[in-house]
């Protein structure tokens, strides 16, 4: 899995934390909810912000996935290798 | 095995308008709920439908679900009437039932995967910005003659709330900021029959 997206995942996830700390010291084990206090309508945000960052599309699937930073990672990684 | 979920959300907080306004939200929905939502978009239709979505996901988890909230994967088959919306859905041949009423500002919703006890579930509002769980036990047990010892967290960030040996209430709790909106069947359950419990960190 390729880290370079993460900077941006990063920007990504800052704008919608209530955890300013955590994502200042986020790490790719770190769950959206639980670790990075995301609440759930933020997922709108994110997955909209995503793939318009990255120009993906993600379906259902791909969703389901995104429990940390680094199921993020994957899914553009995948997405975009299609 | 009785489970309740709750979800809420707060649409004064200006970050959910924008959300649920946003390009692109149809996406999270099927096409029926999409019908639904854009039929009266004043009354924050897409908002509600999430909110069921989002009560029926917890109860998932209770059961074993193990991956990330995929709202698109919840088809609600939907009643609506003007303040309260019910829906059922069948997932992995569960059915669940949610129920959603908009009071002021808040979108309040509960589910279960029992029909007749969503009735029964009480919800209540708590203004917090320390520890759930010492403020939770207090108002519980004040509010519903309740003996609640200890609110515990499983490793999948599931709520119980233990009463005496061998009993618990079914909880569900979600939170918007500092506000909380606590969801409690207020029966006592046998703590064997609780399949999530052995997920406790």
């Amino acid at each position: 899995m390729k880290t370079d997206n993460l900077p941006k995942v990063i920007e990504i996830l800052s704008k919608y934390t209530y955890d300013k700390k955590a994502i200042d010291n986020a790490n790719l084990k770190m769950r959206l909810m639980g670790d990075l206090k995301i609440n759930s309508a933020r997922i709108v945000d994110i997955v909209l912000d995503i793939e318009e960052e990255f120009d993906i599309e993600m379906d259902d699937d791909s969703l389901a996935r995104l429990i940390t930073i680094q199921d993020i990672l994957e899914v553009i990684d995948s997405e975009k290798a299609e | 095995m009785i489970i309740i979920g709750n979800d809420f959300i707060d649409m004064s907080v200006p970050e959910n308008l924008k959300t649920f306004s946003r390009k692109g939200i149809e996406k999270f929905f099927s096409e029926h709920e999409n019908i639904i939502a854009k039929t009266d978009v004043i009354n924050h239709n897409y908002a509600r439908l999430w909110a069921m979505k989002e009560s029926i996901y917890k109860c998932m988890l209770k059961l074993g679900y193990k991956h990330a909230f995929s709202p698109a994967k919840i088809i609600l088959d939907v009643e609506n009437e003007i303040k309260s919306w019910s829906a059922s859905t069948i997932i992995d041949s569960v059915k669940y039932f949610a129920l959603c009423k908009m009071d002021g500002n808040y979108i309040e919703c509960v589910a279960s995967n029992s029909k007749k006890i969503l009735k029964d579930i009480e919800s209540f509002m708590l203004k917090t910005n320390i520890s759930i769980s010492k403020q939770s036990l207090l108002k519980l047990n004040k509010r519903y003659n309740m003996k609640v010892t200890e609110i515990i967290k499983t490793t999948l960030n599931i709520p119980l709330a233990l009463s005496e040996s061998n009993f618990y209430y079914e909880i569900s709790l979600s939170s918007e900021e500092s506000l909380y909106l606590v969801s409690i069947y207020p029966t006592k359950l046998n703590v064997l029959e609780c399949n999530y419990l052995n997920l406790k960190s």
